[in-house]
């Protein structure tokens, strides 16, 4: 069987075969035999080589995360609503100048309203979660062309705060 | 001795407020808002009264609910915990008035030292060395002006009624000092419902000391040693540890006897710690009273072998100190680490979600304050400390190991968490070398990022990933309709080391 999983943004193919009373895993064409024991519904032991690892595994929607002596790995499944495309989407609207929030928490204030002009460094939007500030700022010279949000709203990671439109960018395809 | 206690606060420090009062024979209330049906409190508590909703000014902010839970639950006293209610002088003086204890300073003391600025004044007065700034309270911004222009940059904007570095910022040049001050305002009206800010000096890469300060109702009162809170991020403490390093024993003399003498000079009963920076000349000045128990107690009591919230409940109950100042010894080294929802690698930002997995570490001297479980689910509403692990040992360097073999073994799987940061913070060489300081996380581990060690564990996890989800679809390995169980139901099949 088949499995394809993101961590931090990059892909990664395993596939999994029942061998002569063994696991055979192959992880980018690299063959590994570990000898597996259950410990418990979260836990698995396994021997790669006749060094010993503890893994602790936990399941929620397409995200595995798995932890192994100090590292803890979240493992994504490359669905369409995964939370590893809308990070990249993320990333590429960032670039296109959709604000969006960090985390999920609070607007408490929002300093701009549509038609503002701003630049590199000034505050967008204040959102606040667990007690703590995080104030959204502007990426680049830019128009506000839209604000998603007012104080006193709740929002989600991800959602769409304000909408800029580069000046500098214009210019240059002007 | 009280038969009832109400916990006006949630996670960690109301379950570790609870245990003392299980053992002392003492009934308790908890009191929850709307998220926090869930919490651990909430079913660890002998009763549990609902608060209102999420937000803190509306639940554990609010001085009538929890007042109406105490008198309809007949609780004698209630414990505040840390944050929420625990320095307002307006809910000691309600409870006085309730004829209810307050587990802490009287209304009095409250008011003078958990104002930071009367404190300052206070300190003062004894001449004690303070850091340079404003002697009260800012309200024009050309008051601010005035005092960073004789002070100088940088200099920190502090909420007078803070704690817990909420309400705090570092003002580099005159064009960020109204919008720090702004947003001080703001962070401490919402954490503290008290919006007062002032302004003092930011000193270069000092040490953070304090000293832990108990005083019965009879004029008895010890100081209970150091501790040394240096690594901070965003001013407040993530790892704390006593002894310091940076105090011998003349030194720590002066300091204690000190942060007493502040104490006595204020009235003071109860708990309460007496905080100081530490310059590289080994000069220390008066930072602020924290007039409550606080989130690093349990070091101090592990080198002590001293239940500090015994000794509150106690003290509130009018006992007398059992010991005297010549009675108590440091005993070993202790640190701890405060477990955060927060991401280390995004700036550590509030990381708020649910917890799938919980697995506290074991062995000797390790002690897993917690308030989570796996399963629950951690809201944005409140303060992001999931739970504090201390270990103690004969010496430093053994109860640094011990740290981080202990940090290796908690596993909290489900949000990120500080736990792999601070596992690495310990295993620095500065911070092993004892070279530590506010700004060490700055210097440091600017942009950290976690190592996936030189074993491949990146291949392990993957491997293990993959098993759970064969598991999960109810698939075979080999992708076929199932005809044989899967490993994980059949393990014995694939055992050759087990048995």
């Amino acid at each position: 069987m088949d499995y394809e999983f993101f961590v931090d943004g990059k892909a990664h193919k395993i596939s999994l075969e029942q061998g002569e009373g063994k696991l055979v895993a192959t992880l980018n064409g690299i063959r590994i035999e570990p000898d597996i024991y259950r410990v418990s519904p979260r836990a698995v032991s396994l021997l790669v080589d006749g060094k010993a690892y503890l893994a602790y595994v936990a399941k929620h929607g397409a995200k595995t995360f798995v932890a192994i002596k100090s590292s803890r790995f979240c493992l994504e499944e490359p669905a369409q609503d995964s939370a590893a495309v809308r990070r990249q989407e993320g990333a590429a609207d960032k670039a296109d100048g959709t604000i969006k929030a960090p985390m999920p928490g609070l607007v408490i204030k929002v300093d701009v309203v549509e038609g503002s002009e701003v630049g590199p460094g000034d505050s967008l939007v204040v959102v606040e979660a667990m007690k703590m500030e995080h104030e959204m700022r502007a990426p680049f010279k830019a128009t506000v062309e839209k604000v998603h949000v007012k104080a006193g709203q709740q929002v989600d990671t991800f959602q769409p705060l304000i909408e800029l439109k580069p000046i500098q960018a214009e210019r240059n395809q002007g | 001795m009280f038969r009832k206690i109400l916990i006006a606060n949630r996670g960690e420090i109301a379950l570790r407020v609870i245990r003392a009062c299980r053992e002392m024979g003492i009934a308790t209330v908890a009191v929850y808002s709307a998220v926090d049906r869930g919490a651990p409190h909430v079913h660890t508590a002998d009763e549990a009264m609902f608060i209102g909703p999420p937000p803190p000014l509306e639940s554990y902010l609010n001085i009538d609910a929890i007042l109406s839970a105490a008198q309809n639950t007949g609780a004698e006293a209630i414990h505040p915990g840390y944050g929420f209610l625990a320095e307002n002088p307006r809910f000691a003086r309600r409870c006085e008035e309730s004829g209810i204890a307050f587990i802490g300073p009287g209304s009095r003391a409250l008011a003078l030292v958990g104002d930071k600025v009367a404190a300052r004044k206070a300190a003062a007065g004894i001449k004690a060395p303070l850091i340079p700034g404003m002697m009260a309270a800012g309200r024009s911004l050309r008051e601010f002006e005035e005092t960073v222009a004789r002070i100088g940059y940088p200099a920190l904007v502090k909420a007078s009624g803070g704690g817990g570095g909420k309400g705090m910022h570092i003002v580099r040049s005159p064009k960020d000092l109204n919008s720090a001050i702004e947003t001080s305002r703001r962070e401490a009206r919402s954490a503290f419902g008290d919006d007062s800010v002032y302004l003092e000096k930011c000193l270069e890469q000092p040490r953070h000391v304090e000293f832990q300060v108990l005083a019965d109702q009879h004029g008895g009162m010890v100081h209970l040693f150091e501790r040394e809170c240096s690594i901070q991020r965003r001013y407040q403490k993530i790892l704390e540890e006593t002894p310091s390093v940076a105090l011998d024993d003349d030194l720590r003399q002066r300091m204690g006897e000190t942060a007493v003498a502040i104490m006595r000079a204020t009235d003071y009963t109860n708990a309460g710690t007496v905080e100081f920076l530490l310059d590289n000349d080994r000069n220390f000045y008066f930072l602020e009273v924290n007039a409550r128990i606080q989130v690093e107690h349990p070091i101090t009591e592990m080198v002590l072998g001293i239940d500090l919230v015994k000794q509150q409940i106690r003290i509130a109950a009018g006992e007398r100190l059992p010991f005297k100042q010549k009675d108590l010894k440091q005993r070993g080294h202790a640190i701890e680490c405060r477990i955060y929802a927060e991401d280390p690698e995004q700036n550590f930002l509030p990381s708020p979600g649910k917890i799938l997995l919980v697995e506290e570490p074991k062995g000797p001297e390790i002690r897993c304050d917690s308030g989570i479980y796996s399963g629950i689910e951690v809201t944005s509403y409140y303060d992001p400390i999931l739970s504090k692990l201390i270990v103690r040992s004969e010496d430093r360097e053994s109860a640094r190991r011990r740290m981080i073999s202990a940090l290796n073994d908690y596993i909290i799987l489900g949000i990120p968490t500080t736990i792999g940061f601070l596992a690495d913070v310990v295993a620095h060489p500065e911070f092993a070398a004892g070279r530590t300081h506010t700004h060490f996380i700055g210097q440091h581990f600017s942009n950290w990022n976690q190592s996936s060690g030189t074993d491949n564990l990146l291949a392990i996890a993957l491997i293990a990933g993959a098993l759970a989800c064969s598991q999960a679809t109810g698939a075979g390995i080999d992708g076929r309709p199932r005809k044989k169980p899967t490993p994980w139901q059949t393990t014995g099949k694939w055992t050759i080391g087990g048995t």
